[in-house]
C-alpha cells in the first residue's frame, strides 16, 4: 500500500513540476465560459465562476501543495531533530526545560494559533509555510529526544566517545541516522497534514489570494455549491487523494524501519 | 612488582547511583536519599603489560568500574590514576589526546557496531578523530592493517555489520579498539555473547595481541574459566568491593576468602569424572541499596562471626601478593 | 519394566525451506534415552541441537517440515499422531524449558495462577482447588516458597522465574523434558542451584531428559549420554565418560580442547579455524571435511558410516581408530 502512496505522490510531483506543460489554462484566465459543467469540450472538470479551467487549476495547486507540504514540514524536522537530540543527549536542566516548553506547546491547538498568526501578521504563503513548520516541530523533537535516549547508551556510541569523539560527531554520525527514521514517517505524515492546514486556512478565507490553492478553491467552490458542485468538489478529491498519499508513504517508513530494527543474524 | 609499574591505580573508588524515591515517599516527605552503591571503596592497581580479571556476579560493580576506566563514567569519589595523571581532570583537547590511550571493548557483538557504517569506516573513525594518517588514503590503509591484525580478511572491510557473524563483529571491535595503538584496553565480557566455538579464537586474538603491542588489560567477566586463561591476576568481587585479589593460580587453588570458595564451587567443570564439591549458600544476591553494617556477604556465608557483621573488613594482605577482605583470613 | 526406551529417535529428518533453498537443519539423527537418563546435544550455533530436540515433539520452524525417520515416545509413534493428539502429548508427555523461558511470563499476570491456568488448560477435569495445590506442591519441589504464587514476574528474580519454568513444564508430569539452554543468562552460584534442583526432579519423577547446550561443562556434569553435533548431523554420540575419555571426531577433539577450565591442568586453547557450513548446500561427504586436520580423500568424497567404538559409543568418521586425540592438530588452520 506504502507503494501506491508513493506512486500518488509521484504522480503529485510530476504535476508539480509540468503543470505549465500539461495544464491547458493560465489557471488565473478568466473567460467567459464560467459555470461550464464537468465534461464541457474543452473543460474536462469544468469550469468555476470566473470562467478558469478548473483542471488546470488543480494541477497548478499541487504546486502550493508540495511546496507547502515540503517546506513546513520539512522545518519542522529540521528544528525538532534539533530540538530533540541536543537536549536529549545531554540531559540535565536543559532538557527538563525544554521538555516542559514542548509539553505546553503541545497542549494548545496548533491550528487556532495559526489562526491568530495570520489573523496578525497577514496571510502570505510563505508565512503561512513558515509558520506551519514553527508550530508542529514539537513532535518531531519528542519523537527524536526519544531515540537520543535510548541510542546514546548503545555501546557504538561509548565507543566513539572512548575514542575521543566530539558531541556533534557523535550526534551526526551516529546517533542521528540510527535514530531518525520515526522522524522520517512522521514527517510524511506532517507532510500531509501541513496541506490539510494550509488548505484549512484558505477555506476560512486566511490563506494566500494570489496562489492557486486547493483549500482557496474548495472555499469559493462552496459559496457556489449549487449551480457548481465541481468547482469545490474535485480540489476536494485531490486534497483527500494526496493527504492520504503522504499517510500510506509514512506507513510504509514506519513498517519498513520495524523489521530492520528486528533483524537479528545468527553467530 | 614495584608500584612504580603500575599502570593504572585506584585508590577508594565510588559510584553511587541516586534511587528515586517512589512518588508516594516524596509525598509523605520521606526525604532520606537512597543510593544504589555500585562501587563501594576499590583499590586496586593494573600493572603495566598485565591482564587483570575483575571477576565476579551480576551486581557486583565490575562493569561500573570497566566503564569509569574507559572514562565513560565519572567516580562519585575516591582517585584513578592513570601512569601519574588524573584523567577526570583533564578536560577538553587534553582529554581527547589522552583517550588515545584506553580503549573498550563491549559484551554484545550485535550492538558493538554502528549498523550504518562500513566495517572500514567504524575501524577508521578513531584515525579520523585524531587526525592520524596524513590523508584518506593512509588511513584507510591502517584501518585495514588493523582488521587483518584481528584476523579478518581484506575483503570485510566493505561490509555492513549485518552481513557479519558475532565473532567477526568482535573482531572489527577488537581492530577499532587496537587502530590507536591504545596502552589500555577495557575488555567487558569480550567473549560471553560469542558461540562457544569463536571464543577461544577471540581470547587467543587478544593475548596475541597483548604480547606483541604489550596492551595492559582489564578482563571483566563473570566466567572465571575464562578468566583464569585470560589474567595474570584476578580480582573478585561482591556488591561493590573487592573480596580478593592474587594470582590465577593462586585465587584458583587456594581462595582464603569465603566468596571465592563459594563462587568457584559453583563453577561446572567440563568433565564428567571430576567430582566437584559445593559449598552452598542459602539465598540470592542482594541488591547494593540499604546494605546492613558489616561484611556484605555475611548474610549468606558459611563462616560468618559476629565481628562480620559489625565491621567491614579491610582488602589486607594475607601473604605476598595476595589480598583478602575478611576477618577470618589471617594476615601476612 | 519392559526394555524399550523412553524416547528412541531413528534417521529424524527436518529441512526447512528459506529464500530459495531447503536448510538441512536436521540429518539423519538417531539417538535413545532410558527413564531418568539425560541426554547432552552440543555444538555451535546452526548446527542442529536445537532443531533437533523440538523436532521430537515436532515442533518445527516456519515453513519446516519432517522429511523421514521414526520418533517413539513411549511406544507413541509421535509422526504418526494426528494434530489433536499432538497438542496431547506435548505437555503431558514431554514439555519444554524454552532459552530465556523467564521472558515467557506474563508479566501482568501472577505467577501462581499462570501456572494454575496452564494445568486446568491442558486438564479440564482438574477444579481450581486442586490445581492450586499442585502449584503449591510443585513451588517446594523447585524451591520456591508457596507464599509467592501471589507474586508478579517482576518481583520473581531471574533464578526464581528460572524455577517457576521448571515448576511450569512438570506441571502435569511429563515422561520427558527438553531443556533449552537452561543456565544462561544466570549467575554462576544460582546457574549451579538450578541444575542441581533439575537432576534432584529428575531422578524423583524418573523422567528422561534432553538437555541443549552449548556449555560443556554443564553438560558433562548432568548429563549422562552426548551427542556432539555438527552441521545438522550426529558425529559422535555414546556414554558421556566415554566421550570424554575417548573423543574420536575430530569436531569432539577440537570442542572438548576449546573449553577452558577452572580445574585441571592450564593449557592452550585450541580454535577451530573456518566457518561452519551452509546447511542449504552442504559440502559432498563429510560436512566436517573443510574444516578437519585429519581429513583423508575419502573423507570429502563419501558420507562416513557410524562406527561403533563400544557398546555405547559411536563416531562417525572414515579415519576412527586411526589417530589418536593428541594427534589432531588444528593449529595448522589459519585463525
Amino acid at each position: 500500500m506504502a507503494v501506491v502512496g508513493l506512486a500518488i505522490v509521484v504522480a503529485g510531483l510530476l504535476a508539480a513540476a509540468l503543470a505549465p506543460v500539461i495544464a491547458g489554462y493560465d489557471p488565473y484566465q478568466f473567460s467567459d465560459e464560467n459555470y461550464q459543467p464537468p465534461g464541457t469540450p474543452g473543460h474536462a472538470l469544468g469550469t468555476d465562476n470566473f470562467g478558469r479551467d478548473v483542471l488546470s487549476r488543480v494541477i497548478w495547486g499541487t504546486r502550493v501543495a508540495f511546496l507547502v507540504g515540503v517546506v513546513s514540514a520539512g522545518l519542522s524536522a529540521l528544528i525538532g531533530i534539533i530540538m530533540g537530540a541536543i537536549p536529549g543527549y545531554y540531559g540535565g536542566y536543559m532538557d527538563d526545560l525544554i521538555s516542559r516548553f514542548i509539553d505546553v506547546f503541545l497542549m494548545i491547538p496548533v491550528f487556532f494559533l495559526l489562526i491568530l498568526a495570520t489573523a496578525i501578521f497577514g496571510s502570505n504563503i510563505v508565512f503561512v509555510m513558515l509558520a506551519i513548520g514553527l508550530t508542529t516541530w514539537p513532535t518531531n523533537a519528542r519523537i527524536m529526544r526519544s531515540q537520543v535516549l535510548t541510542l546514546k547508551q548503545r555501546p557504538y556510541v561509548l565507543a566513539s566517545i572512548a575514542a575521543g569523539a566530539s558531541v556533534p560527531r557523535v550526534l551526526a554520525r551516529h546517533i542521528i541516522p540510527n535514530g531518525v527514521y520515526p522522524v522520517i514517517a512522521n514527517t510524511a505524515l506532517q507532510m500531509g497534514s501541513a496541506i490539510m492546514i494550509e488548505a484549512g486556512l484558505s477555506f476560512l478565507g486566511l490563506g494566500d489570494p494570489n496562489v492557486v490553492s486547493w483549500g482557496q478553491m474548495v472555499q469559493i467552490g462552496q459559496r457556489h455549491l449549487s449551480v457548481g458542485w465541481w468547482m469545490a468538489s474535485f480540489p476536494g478529491i485531490a486534497l483527500l487523494i494526496l493527504v492520504a498519499a503522504f499517510n500510506l508513504v509514512g506507513d510504509g517508513v514506519n513498517y519498513a524501519m520495524n523489521p530492520r530494527l528486528q533483524r537479528r543474524d545468527r553467530a | 612488582m614495584s608500584a612504580s609499574d603500575a599502570l593504572i591505580t585506584v585508590r577508594g573508588l565510588r559510584k553511587h547511583f541516586p534511587v528515586r524515591k517512589g512518588v508516594v515517599a516524596a509525598l509523605f516527605g520521606r526525604t532520606r536519599d537512597r543510593f544504589l552503591r555500585a562501587v563501594d571503596g576499590v583499590d586496586f592497581a593494573i600493572q603495566r603489560g598485565e591482564v587483570l580479571g575483575l571477576a565476579g556476579e551480576s551486581g557486583s560493580g565490575k562493569t561500573t568500574i570497566g566503564m569509569i576506566l574507559a572514562l565513560l563514567d565519572r567516580p562519585t569519589g575516591g582517585a584513578v590514576s592513570f601512569d601519574g595523571v588524573d584523567p577526570f581532570h583533564l578536560k577538553g583537547k587534553k582529554l581527547k589526546d589522552f583517550r588515545r590511550n584506553t580503549q573498550i571493548i563491549f559484551q554484545d557483538p550485535y550492538q558493538t557496531l554502528n549498523p550504518r557504517l562500513r566495517v572500514i569506516d567504524t575501524v577508521a573513525e578513531p584515525l579520523d578523530i585524531h587526525g592520524i594518517g596524513r590523508h584518506g588514503r593512509a588511513r584507510h590503509e591502517m584501518a585495514v592493517a588493523a582488521l587483518v591484525l584481528a584476523g579478518l580478511p581484506e575483503q570485510l572491510a566493505g561490509r555492513y555489520p549485518h552481513e557479519l557473524s558475532g565473532g567477526q563483529r568482535q573482531r572489527v571491535a577488537i581492530a577499532r579498539a587496537m587502530v590507536l595503538r591504545p596502552r589500555f584496553i577495557v575488555a567487558d565480557e569480550p567473549v560471553s555473547m560469542l558461540d562457544v566455538s569463536v571464543r577461544s579464537g577471540v581470547m587467543s586474538l587478544m593475548l596475541k595481541l597483548k604480547r606483541e603491542f604489550r596492551v595492559t588489560y582489564l578482563f571483566i567477566s563473570h566466567d572465571l574459566a575464562a578468566s583464569r586463561y585470560m589474567c595474570d591476576r584476578i580480582a573478585v568481587m561482591y556488591l561493590g568491593r573487592i573480596m580478593e585479589v592474587a594470582d590465577k593460580e593462586t585465587i584458583i587453588q587456594r581462595p582464603v576468602h569465603p566468596y571465592t570458595q563459594v563462587l568457584l564451587s559453583a563453577v561446572p567443570v567440563p568433565d564428567p569424572f571430576f567430582d566437584r564439591k559445593r559449598v552452598r549458600v542459602p539465598g540470592e544476591t542482594p541488591s547494593p541499596i540499604d546494605l546492613p553494617p558489616g561484611c556484605r556477604f555475611a548474610a549468606r556465608c558459611p563462616r560468618a562471626v559476629a565481628e562480620c557483621r559489625e565491621t567491614e573488613p579491610d582488602l589486607r594482605a594475607v601473604a605476598p601478593g595476595h589480598l583478602a577482605a575478611c576477618h577470618l583470613a589471617a594476615p601476612a | 519394566m519392559s526394555g524399550a526406551p523412553l524416547l528412541d529417535v531413528r534417521g529424524l529428518r527436518m529441512h526447512f525451506r528459506i529464500g530459495g533453498g531447503w536448510v538441512r537443519a536436521v540429518d539423519d539423527v538417531s539417538f535413545s534415552i532410558e527413564r531418568a537418563q539425560t541426554l547432552g546435544l552440543v555444538g555451535e550455533s546452526g548446527c542442529g541441537k536445537t532443531s533437533a530436540a523440538l523436532a521430537v515433539i515436532r515442533l518445527l520452524p516456519e515453513n519446516g517440515h519432517i522429511l523421514g525417520g521414526q520418533v517413539l515416545l513411549d511406544g507413541i509413534d509421535v509422526n504418526r499422531l494426528l494434530p489433536h493428539e499432538l497438542r496431547q502429548l506435548r505437555w503431558t508427555r514431554a514439555a519444554i524449558i524454552f532459552q530465556g523461558a523467564m521472558n515467557a511470563l506474563n508479566p501482568v499476570f501472577r505467577v501462581g495462577d499462570q501456572l494454575m491456568d496452564a494445568l486446568m488448560l491442558h486438564r479440564p477435569d482438574v477444579t481450581r482447588r486442586q490445581a492450586r495445590e499442585r502449584v503449591v506442591s510443585l513451588f517446594e519441589q523447585v524451591g520456591l516458597q508457596p507464599a509467592r504464587m501471589v507474586n508478579y514476574p517482576h518481583e520473581f528474580s531471574g533464578g526464581m522465574k528460572q524455577r517457576a519454568m521448571i515448576a511450569m513444564s512438570l506441571l502435569l508430569n511429563p515422561d520427558l523434558i527438553i531443556a533449552d539452554e537452561p543456565t544462561t543468562a544466570l549467575d554462576v552460584v544460582i546457574q549451579d542451584q538450578i541444575v542441581e534442583k533439575l537432576k534432584e526432579l529428575q531422578l524423583q519423577h524418573q523422567q528422561g531428559m534432553i538437555v541443549i547446550s552449548h556449555d560443556i561443562s554443564v553438560v558433562a556434569e548432568t548429563c549422562d549420554l552426548i551427542a556432539v553435533m555438527y552441521g545438522g548431523k550426529i558425529v559422535e554420540y555414546g556414554d558421556i565418560k566415554s566421550v570424554f575419555a575417548r573423543p574420536s571426531h575430530p569436531y569432539t577433539i577440537g570442542l572438548l580442547r576449546s573449553f577452558p577450565s577452572v580445574r585441571g591442568e592450564l593449557r592452550d586453547l585450541v580454535t577451530i579455524p573456518g566457518e561452519p557450513p551452509d546447511l542449504v548446500n552442504p559440502p559432498p561427504g563429510c560436512r566436517f571435511e573443510p574444516r578437519c586436520p585429519v581429513r583423508a580423500a575419502i573423507c570429502g568424497r563419501e558420507e562416513p558410516p557410524q562406527r561403533m567404538l563400544d557398546a555405547s559409543h559411536r563416531v562417525a568418521c572414515h579415519l576412527a581408530g586411526q589417530f589418536g586425540p593428541d594427534e589432531v592438530d588444528f593449529q595448522r588452520g589459519k585463525w
